[in-house]
C-alpha cells in the first residue's frame, strides 16, 4: 500500500471496494479510480494504441490519455472511461483495455517491434490496394488490433434527464478564479451557475499547498462552498462537465447524476444534459501541463509533476518511493518540497540550465529503464527512480472560449496558446488566462466578475482581495530532447512520436491541420489535451516557422467526449421522436388496425379481420367493400387550415392555381398549389364557408409546410391583405365514408339533412349539427365512388367512428385503411405523394387545364416556362402488365421494348403500384415520357433493385369510371 | 443560437425555420415575366457580413420575422415582425 | 385523473382541464384596438397584444402572437367559438379549438423546476411572472405555457400529441423522484 498516513480529502473513515481486471482492492471516499490504483500499487493499467506499449498514469485529469478502462459491465460498460475522473465508489468494477491476453502479456506488443513500418500516415500508405480487400480484410484487421475499448452490443439499461438554466453569470471552472467569480457575483444579488467537473470544488487548490488569508487553501474552498451553498440566486453543479459553446452565449454541459453509483436509484437518470444561456461567463477552466519529449518518456512510472502532486496532497497517496523530477517550470520545481513534506525522497531534480537550488541537476533525461520505470538516464548518469514527474510547462485550458471560433495566439512569454479576444460576452479568468500563480487566479476572479456586473448593470459590492501566499509561475520550454534513447512520445494515446512529426514534415504535411490528419496527432479520445501543441512546436521547428505563424488547429465541440444517450434524453425506442394519434386510434387498435408512421403520424393501414394470414387479402377485401357496399376511412390526418377575412378569396386565388373566389358558400373545389418555382407544391380542397371564411386541406405530409407557406403569403408577401389564417387539424377528427350505400349510411346518421343529390351534390359542402354539436359535411371523394368526408370536433371522434359502425352494421360497413384509399386512388388516376414528389409540374400531372390564365398566383410565371411544359417530360399515364397476373412495381423504370437497360434509354418510372380488385390484377400508374401521346403502346417496366423486368402497356391513368358516373351518383 | 423574437422575446434557434436573404422582393402581377421571376427565385448573393433574413417561429407564435445577423460570426443585430418591415 | 396535492405544496400535482371552450382569435387588420375595445365591453377586459393573459373570470385571453390570442371559457357549451364570432364580429376572426388542445394544470413547488426541465425559455418569476404565456416547445412537442399563479401552471398541447406530452411529463417527473399518477383519457 501506497496510501500515507495522514492527509488529503480523502475520508479515511469509508473504505471503499473495488476490482480492477478482477482483482479486489480498497480506496476510500474523495479517490478516484486512478488515485486508489496508485494506493494499491497498480503501475501498469493500459496498452497503447498502435503499438501496444505498456502505459501507466499519467494524470490526474481529464487530459489523461492511457489509463483508459472500461467500467462496469454487461449492458452498463462504458469503454474508455478516464481512471483519472472516475469517482471511486463502493462496488465499482473495471477492466484494462486494449490487449490480449492479458494486460501483462500482450501478444500485440509485437507492434512495437514492427514499429519502423508503423510510421505516421503508414494506413494510408500500406491499405491502399487492392481496393476490394479494404471492407472485407483490412478494417476489420485494424479494428481488432488497434481498437479502444469495445462496447457491450446490449441496449442502454439507463435513462437520461434534461435541463435547462439561465443566468447573469456562468462560471466555468471551481479553482481559485472560478470560485472568486462565483463568490463576487453571488454576493451582489447575480443569477449565478457555476459548473464543476469534478465531484470536488477547488480545483487546484486541493492538489497544491497553499494559503488563503492565513489558513490552508482547502479550508478557504470550504469556507466558499458553505457560502455559495447559502447565497440564493447561486447554483452549484457539480460533476457537471461544460463541453461546448455556441453561439449566443449557450453552453452545453452534462451532469453525471448517478455515475458515482453501482446503479441508478429506480427513475432516476445517470446523466442529465443542461442547456445554459448565460448573459455573461467567465472560463476558468485552469490550464493542462505538457508531458516533455524524451526517450521512453511513455514508461509506466512517466507522470506529469502535477499530477504527483494531486496524488500526494488531495489523495494522499505516494506514487513512488523514489520520485526525480524533471522540470521546466517554478510548479516542478515546487513539487520537491511537497514530495520531502510526506516523506518521499527525490533522487534528482533535473533542470535544463541548472535553475533551482543547489542540488538540482543541469542536464537533460534521455531514457528511461525497467519494465515500469526503474531508472532515468541525464547525460549518460543512471539515476534510480521508480517516478519521474515531468513539468513541460502549462497550456491553458481555452477549448469552450475557442468553439466558436476565436482563434488562440502564441504568448512567447508564457510559451503557450493563450486566447485575446474571447468571444462576446465571455471572459478568462487565472490559468485559463494564462496566469499561472494563484495571486493572479483570485485578482482575475474578482475582477472578471465585477466587470460582468458592471456590464450587466448590477451594483458590484466591494469585497476584500483575500491574501494569497507567494506561488512563483515562471515556464521554460523544451520541446524535444537531443540525443534521447528509444521512442520520445508526442501523443501517448495515438502512439505519435517525435519522428512521426519530423516524417510529416518531411513529406510536405506542414500544416497544423495537415499533421492532425496525416499522423492522427490530437485526434484520440483525449482530443490532444496533453500532447498536441508539443507536436505543433515540433513541427514548426522543423519548418523554421514561429509558433505564432504556424498556429494551433481549430477546437470543435464537444470537448470531452459525451455519452450519446445524453443527447438522445428520453427520446428512445418508441418514443425517439413524438407520436400523433386521431382521436380514432383506440377505435382503430381495437379493430385490429395495423399502423403506419405518416410524418409523426400513426394511420391506420388496414384492418385485418380473423382468418386473414396476408395483408394484401385485408387491403383487397376493403377496397372492394367500398366499390360494393360502403367503407369507412379516418381521413383526420389530413391538414385543415381555417382561413378568414374580408380578403380571404384574394389570398386563395393566389395559393392556388385555380380560382377559388368564385367559389360559392356551401361548394368545395379541388386545388393544386405550385411552389413559386412552378414545381407543384401541394394539393387539398376548399371548401367555401361563409362569403369570408373558407376551409383547406392539405396533403398530411405537407400540412405543416402549407401552414408555414400560408402565413409567409400574409405575413410577407402581401401583408396588406386583410385575411386570417390558423391551422385547425387538431380541432376536427375527419372520416371519409365512401361506397355504394354511402349516403344511405350518412341519412342514418345525419336524419335531418335532405342529402339528396339534388339538395347535396358532388362536391357540396355545409356546417352542421351532429348529436347537438358542430360538425361539417362534404362531397368529396378520393375512391371515385359515391362519398361523404364528415368532421365532428375531435374529442368526439371516437364516438364517431362507434356511431358509423353502429349505423352500418346491417350491410356490412368496412373500415378501410390507407393502403386500401391508396388502391381506390390509383384505380382513379388521383396523384398522392408518390406523384406530388416535388419533380412534378402540374402539365406532368395532366393538370395543365388548372393553371390558370385570369390572375396571378404562386408559381404562374416559372411555371409556364418552356421546359417544363415540353410535352417529352415524363407525364402521367396507366400501366398495366401484357401478361396476366405479372406485377409491377413501384420505382421501376421504363424503357422501351428492345433497349438496354442503361440510363441513356430512361424514359420515366413507375410512381405507385398496387392489386386492383376491379381491374383483377397489378396496375400502375408512372411518369413516362410524352406518355399521353403514347396510349396502347408497350414498355419495359426494370427495377435493377428488385431483379424485375415486366412488359407493361400504357394506357389512361384512370382505370376505372373514367367517366365520373358512381361518384355523382 | 438564441433569436429575439419581437413578440415572444429570446428563443432558441430550434424554434425557427429558416428560409433565406430577405431582400429580393417578389415581382406581383400578372404581367411580371418570367425573367423577372427567375431573378426573384433563384439568384441570391453569399453575404459575408450583416444580412436581412427571414425565418419562421414555427414553434411560437407563428409568426415570420425579419433578422438582421452577421454571417461570419452569427452575432443577431436585431429583429422585426415582416409585415412591419414591409411597410 | 389527479396525482394526490402533495402536502406542504412541495411535489408535483397534474390535473387536466376538461371544461374548456377554447378559440383561436385573430384581429382583423388594423383592427387590435378596435378588438381590444370591443373585448373591454362585451368582457370588460383589458386586452393587451403581448404574451400575456388577460382577464381573470371565466372568459381569459392568452396572447400567441401579434394580434393573435388563445381563448380560454371555463364550463363552455359545444357552440361557445360561434356566440365569440357574433360577439367579435368584424374586429376579429375566430376559430373553434376546443377540441384541438388538451390543456394540464401543473401545481406545486416542482410544477417550475419540472417545466424548466423542459422548456429552453426562463421561466424565474422575474422573468415570467403569472400571467405570463409563451408559445414554446417541450421534448419536440408544441407547448403553450401560462403561469396561472406562483406555482402554478397550465400546458396546452396539440391532443394529437397528448401521450407523447404525458410520457415526457412521467420520464421527468420519475427523474426528479416525483410521483405521477396517469390521467384518464376520453378515447
Amino acid at each position: 500500500m501506497s496510501r500515507l498516513a495522514a492527509g488529503g480529502s480523502i475520508d479515511r473513515r469509508q473504505p471503499l471496494a473495488f476490482t480492477f481486471d478482477g482483482k479486489s482492492y480498497q480506496g476510500f471516499a474523495g479517490d478516484t479510480l486512478a488515485s486508489a490504483l496508485i494506493a494499491n500499487d497498480v503501475r501498469l493499467v493500459g496498452r497503447s494504441f498502435k503499438y501496444h506499449r505498456p502505459r501507466g498514469i499519467l494524470t490526474a485529469g481529464a487530459e489523461e490519455p492511457n489509463a483508459l478502462v472500461t467500467l462496469r459491465s454487461g449492458a452498463r460498460a462504458e469503454p474508455n472511461s478516464k481512471a483519472t475522473t472516475v469517482e471511486l465508489y463502493d462496488g465499482l468494477e473495471a477492466a484494462s483495455q486494449n490487449r490480449w491476453p492479458s494486460l501483462g502479456f500482450d501478444m500485440m506488443a509485437v507492434n512495437g517491434l514492427l514499429s519502423p513500418i508503423f510510421v505516421a500516415g503508414f494506413y494510408y500508405k500500406t491499405f491502399m490496394w487492392p481496393r476490394r480487400f479494404w471492407e472485407r480484410l483490412y478494417e476489420p484487421l485494424i479494428r481488432r488490433a488497434a481498437g479502444l475499448g469495445a462496447l457491450s452490443g446490449l441496449p442502454d439499461p439507463d435513462s437520461y434527464d434534461r435541463d435547462h438554466a439561465f443566468c447573469d453569470l456562468l462560471v466555468i471552472g471551481a479553482g481559485p478564479a472560478g470560485l472568486m467569480a462565483a463568490l463576487t457575483a453571488g454576493r451582489a444579488g447575480a443569477r449565478v451557475l457555476i459548473v464543476e467537473e469534478d465531484f470536488a470544488l477547488g480545483g487546484r487548490l486541493l492538489a497544491e499547498r497553499h494559503e488563503i488569508d492565513g489558513q490552508p487553501a482547502a479550508d478557504w474552498v470550504a469556507a466558499v462552498a458553505a457560502e455559495l451553498a447559502s447565497l440564493p440566486t447561486v447554483r452549484v453543479l457539480k460533476r457537471t462537465t461544460l463541453f461546448g459553446g455556441y453561439d449566443s452565449c449557450t453552453f452545453g454541459a452534462v451532469e453525471k447524476v448517478a455515475d458515482h453509483l453501482v446503479t441508478p436509484a429506480a427513475g432516476q437518470p445517470r446523466q442529465r444534459l443542461w442547456k445554459i444561456a448565460a448573459k455573461r461567463t467567465i472560463l476558468a477552466t485552469g490550464a493542462v501541463e505538457r508531458p516533455i519529449s524524451f526517450g521512453g518518456n511513455d514508461r509506466p512510472g512517466v507522470m506529469q509533476a502535477s499530477a504527483v502532486e494531486a496524488y500526494v496532497n488531495r489523495f494522499a497517496t505516494a506514487p513512488g518511493k523514489r520520485i526525480a523530477i524533471f522540470a521546466l517550470t517554478a510548479s516542478g520545481l515546487r513539487l520537491a518540497r511537497a514530495l520531502k513534506a510526506a516523506g518521499i525522497e527525490v533522487p534528482a531534480i533535473v533542470t535544463p540550465d541548472g535553475t533551482g537550488d543547489g542540488s538540482t541537476i543541469a542536464g537533460m533525461v534521455t531514457a528511461t529503464h525497467g519494465k515500469t520505470l526503474r531508472s532515468i538516464e541525464v547525460s549518460g548518469r543512471r539515476i534510480e527512480a521508480d517516478i519521474l514527474a515531468m513539468a513541460g510547462g502549462w497550456n491553458p485550458a481555452i477549448g469552450i472560449a475557442s468553439h466558436l471560433g476565436a482563434r488562440p495566439v502564441w504568448d512567447d512569454a508564457i510559451h503557450a496558446f493563450v486566447l485575446k479576444t474571447p468571444p462576446a460576452g465571455m471572459a478568462l479568468a487565472g490559468a485559463a488566462a494564462g496566469h499561472f500563480s494563484l495571486g493572479e487566479a483570485i485578482d482575475d476572479g474578482l475582477r472578471e466578475a465585477q466587470a460582468a456586473l458592471a456590464d450587466l448593470g448590477m451594483p458590484a459590492t466591494v469585497g476584500a482581495r483575500p491574501a494569497t501566499s507567494d506561488d512563483p509561475a515562471g515556464v521554460g520550454t523544451l520541446w524535444s530532447v537531443p540525443g534521447s534513447k528509444g521512442k520520445a512520445f508526442v501523443d501517448f494515446q495515438h502512439d505519435v512520436t517525435v519522428d512521426d512529426i519530423a516524417l510529416a514534415e518531411r513529406e510536405g504535411f506542414r500544416s497544423v491541420e495537415h499533421l492532425k490528419r496525416y499522423t492522427t496527432l490530437g485526434m484520440a479520445t483525449d482530443q490532444g489535451k496533453a500532447g498536441q501543441v508539443n507536436g505543433q512546436a515540433l513541427l514548426a521547428a522543423a519548418t523554421a516557422t514561429a509558433m505564432g505563424e504556424k498556429g494551433t488547429v481549430i477546437a470543435r465541440p464537444p470537448d470531452r467526449p459525451v455519452a450519446i444517450g445524453a443527447f438522445a434524453g428520453a427520446h428512445t425506442a418508441a418514443h425517439f421522436r413524438p407520436v400523433r394519434l386521431t382521436a380514432g386510434h383506440a377505435w382503430a387498435a381495437e379493430n385490429g388496425a395495423s399502423f403506419v408512421d405518416t410524418g409523426q403520424w400513426k394511420r391506420a393501414q388496414w384492418f385485418t379481420r380473423p382468418g386473414e394470414s396476408d395483408w394484401l387479402e385485408s387491403v383487397t377485401r376493403e377496397a372492394r367493400a367500398v366499390r360494393t357496399g360502403v367503407g369507412i376511412c379516418d381521413v383526420s390526418t389530413l391538414g385543415k387550415i381555417e382561413v378568414a377575412g374580408p380578403d380571404a378569396a384574394t389570398l386563395l386565388d393566389r395559393l392556388y392555381t385555380n380560382m377559388m373566389s368564385t367559389l360559392p358558400v356551401g361548394k368545395a373545389r379541388y386545388g393544386l398549389m405550385l411552389r413559386e418555382d412552378g414545381f407543384v407544391f401541394d394539393d387539398g380542397t376548399a371548401a367555401r364557408l361563409a362569403d369570408d371564411r373558407y376551409v383547406i386541406s392539405t396533403t398530411t405530409a405537407n400540412a405543416a409546410r402549407v401552414m408555414q407557406h400560408v402565413d409567409y403569403c400574409r405575413h410577407v408577401l402581401w401583408p396588406e391583405l386583410d385575411a386570417q389564417a390558423v391551422s385547425v387539424t387538431e380541432q376536427w377528427a375527419q372520416v371519409a365514408v365512401a361506397g355504394p350505400n354511402a349516403r344511405v349510411l350518412m341519412q342514418r346518421l345525419l336524419p335531418d339533412m335532405d342529402l339528396s343529390n339534388e339538395a347535396f351534390p358532388f362536391m357540396a359542402s355545409a356546417q352542421c349539427r351532429w348529436r347537438d354539436g358542430p360538425a361539417r359535411l362534404f362531397r368529396l371523394s378520393f375512391s371515385g365512388e359515391l362519398a361523404y368526408e364528415i368532421a365532428v370536433p375531435a374529442d368526439r371522434g371516437a364516438a364517431l367512428m362507434r356511431a358509423l359502425t353502429e349505423a352500418g352494421r346491417s350491410f356490412g360497413v368496412t373500415p378501410y385503411g390507407t393502403e386500401a384509399l391508396g388502391v381506390l386512388r390509383i384505380e382513379k388516376g388521383h396523384p398522392a405523394g408518390n406523384e406530388l414528389n416535388g419533380q412534378t409540374t402540374a402539365h406532368d400531372l395532366g393538370m395543365g387545364r388548372m393553371l390558370s390564365a385570369r390572375k396571378d398566383f404562386i408559381g404562374r410565371a416559372l411555371a409556364g416556362r418552356a421546359a417544363l411544359t415540353d410535352p417529352m417530360r415524363p407525364t402521367l399515364v396507366g400501366l398495366k402488365p401484357v401478361r396476366p397476373g405479372e406485377r409491377v412495381r413501384g420505382g421501376a423504370h421504363l424503357l422501351p421494348l428492345g433497349a438496354a437497360a442503361r440510363a441513356e434509354h430512361d424514359q420515366g418510372y413507375v410512381t405507385s403500384a398496387c392489386f386492383s380488385p376491379v381491374v383483377d390484377g397489378w396496375i400502375a400508374l408512372g411518369l413516362l415520357a410524352n406518355g399521353p401521346s403514347r396510349i396502347g403502346e408497350r414498355v419495359r417496366a426494370v427495377s435493377p433493385v428488385r431483379g424485375t423486368d415486366v412488359e407493361v402497356e400504357v394506357c389512361s391513368p384512370i382505370f376505372f369510371d373514367p367517366e365520373g358516373v358512381r361518384l355523382r351518383g | 443560437m438564441r433569436i429575439p423574437c419581437p413578440y415572444c422575446g429570446e428563443r432558441d434557434a430550434h424554434e425557427f425555420v429558416y428560409r433565406g436573404d430577405a431582400a429580393p422582393q417578389r415581382p406581383d402581377g400578372a404581367e411580371a415575366n418570367e425573367a423577372a421571376f427567375a431573378d426573384y427565385v433563384y439568384p441570391r448573393a453569399n453575404v459575408a457580413g450583416a444580412m436581412h433574413e427571414h425565418w419562421y417561429h414555427a414553434q411560437g407564435c407563428r409568426t415570420w420575422i425579419v433578422v438582421e445577423r452577421d454571417t461570419r460570426s452569427h452575432a443577431i443585430a436585431g429583429a422585426t415582425l415582416a409585415r412591419e418591415a414591409k411597410r | 385523473m389527479v396525482g394526490a396535492l402533495p402536502a406542504a405544496g412541495g411535489g408535483l400535482a397534474v390535473s387536466e382541464r376538461g371544461d374548456l371552450g377554447i378559440a383561436t382569435i385573430m384581429a382583423r387588420a388594423s383592427s387590435t384596438a378596435a378588438l381590444a375595445q370591443r373585448v373591454a365591453e362585451r368582457f370588460g377586459i383589458a386586452l393587451i397584444d403581448g404574451p400575456i393573459l388577460s382577464g381573470a373570470g371565466a372568459v381569459r385571453f392568452a396572447g400567441t402572437g401579434p394580434g393573435s390570442w388563445l381563448s380560454f371559457c371555463e364550463g363552455a357549451d359545444p357552440f361557445w367559438a360561434c356566440s365569440m364570432a357574433v360577439q367579435l364580429d368584424g374586429v376579429a376572426s375566430v376559430f373553434d379549438q376546443s377540441s384541438g388542445y388538451a390543456v394540464l394544470r401543473l401545481g406545486g413547488a416542482e410544477a417550475m423546476p419540472m417545466l424548466q426541465s423542459g422548456a429552453f425559455i426562463d421561466l424565474h418569476a422575474d422573468a415570467f411572472p403569472v400571467g405570463a404565456v409563451a408559445v414554446t416547445v417541450i421534448a419536440h412537442v408544441g407547448a403553450i405555457l401560462i403561469r396561472v399563479g406562483e406555482a402554478q401552471f397550465d400546458v396546452a398541447v396539440f391532443r394529437s400529441f397528448a401521450g407523447s406530452f404525458w410520457h415526457w411529463l412521467a420520464t421527468s417527473a420519475a427523474a426528479r423522484g416525483v410521483p405521477l399518477h396517469r390521467f384518464s383519457e376520453d378515447g
